[in-house]
């Protein structure tokens, strides 16, 4: 899942359309990105309130730097937004991390027929609660490699490191999960059924 | 174990997190009220900067219609009370007709 460089070319001309006042360039980077920003927001804060303040600043910080964006379309939306975004939380996670794991959490919800729906819910908690025990660096190589699905070359870009060292923060963030998951690879239902549905 | 974790992932990339109500709409106000300023004046504009602002193109006006005023509504009479100096002429008088203005210019 890379990106290519007419993809940042014609982000850019967006970006200056914006600069110029077209709101319709704004509402397209607006539709791309921010449930993305959202979403990495969520899976390096597990914290949804943080993730929203954290989503609103990082597209105040692209509108603000629209003017002054690369005009030659060499730099990256996506990689800028992932790079603001991670720095973001990061820096309140710093401010904020208690010692325990965080809490709010959402609560499952109740509808009738919702069985599967619980046991799906309980694995996404599960994952969460694993990466939240991940040191910063590890669980943010971990969640753009193996759930935003990017390649390493655009994570180093990201993280401002070596290709070898995102392939080393991914293993290591791998083994510790998978030591954390596996004491409930049963009650989260977990089977070898649905490990291969998975693949499939 | 791998089998685990890669289930795992693959559960979140096909769940991933909705976007709250409004936030999106937040988003977008914001981007509506961060528009730069554009750098690209209209020509106008330009001109009328070059010129030094409102208040030199007022003084301007001002002065080009007294002086359009003055042109036709000043008569010789009030050109004398007025500018007394001004108004003087000059008779040299030397008798040699077109030529006069040749001495006058030196």
């Amino acid at each position: 899942m890379t990106q290519s460089t007419t993809d940042s070319a014609a982000e850019a001309a967006l970006l200056r359309a914006y600069a110029a006042g077209d709101g319709e360039a704004a509402r397209s980077l607006a539709a791309k990105y921010t449930p993305l920003v959202y979403a990495h927001a969520v899976r390096m804060l597990n914290d949804r309130a943080e993730a929203e303040d954290v989503t609103q600043e990082a597209m105040l910080r692209l509108w603000r730097q629209a003017p002054d964006w690369d005009a030659n379309g060499r730099a990256s939306v996506r990689t800028w937004l992932y790079r603001v975004t991670a720095n973001l939380c990061i820096d309140r996670l710093r401010k904020t991390r208690p010692d325990v794991l965080p809490e709010g959490l959402d609560v499952v919800d109740q509808m009738p027929g919702a069985e599967e729906r619980l046991q799906t819910e309980a694995r996404r908690l599960a994952l969460e609660e694993a990466l939240m025990q991940l040191p910063d660096r590890q669980r943010q190589a971990v969640v753009l490699r193996h759930i935003e699905g990017l390649g390493n070359t655009e994570i180093a870009q990201i993280m401002d490191i070596g290709p070898r060292a995102v392939e080393s923060l991914t293993a290591r963030g791998k083994r510790t999960l998978t030591a954390l998951l596996s004491g409930q690879r049963t009650g989260l239902g977990y089977t070898d059924d649905t490990i291969e549905t998975s693949y499939g | 174990m791998d089998d685990l974790l890669e289930s795992a992932f693959a559960d979140a990339r096909q769940a991933p997190p909705s976007l709250p109500d409004g936030l999106m709409a937040r988003v977008m106000a914001d981007a509506e009220a961060h528009v730069p300023v554009s750098e690209v004046q209209p020509l106008w504009r330009q001109v009328v900067g070059t010129l030094g602002g409102w208040p030199a193109i007022g003084g301007l006006a001002v002065t080009a219609c007294v002086g359009v005023w003055a042109g036709g509504a000043l008569t010789d009479d009030l050109m004398l009370t007025v500018f007394p100096t001004e108004a003087a002429t000059l008779d040299i008088g030397t008798g040699l007709g077109a030529f006069d203005l040749l001495l006058v210019d030196g």
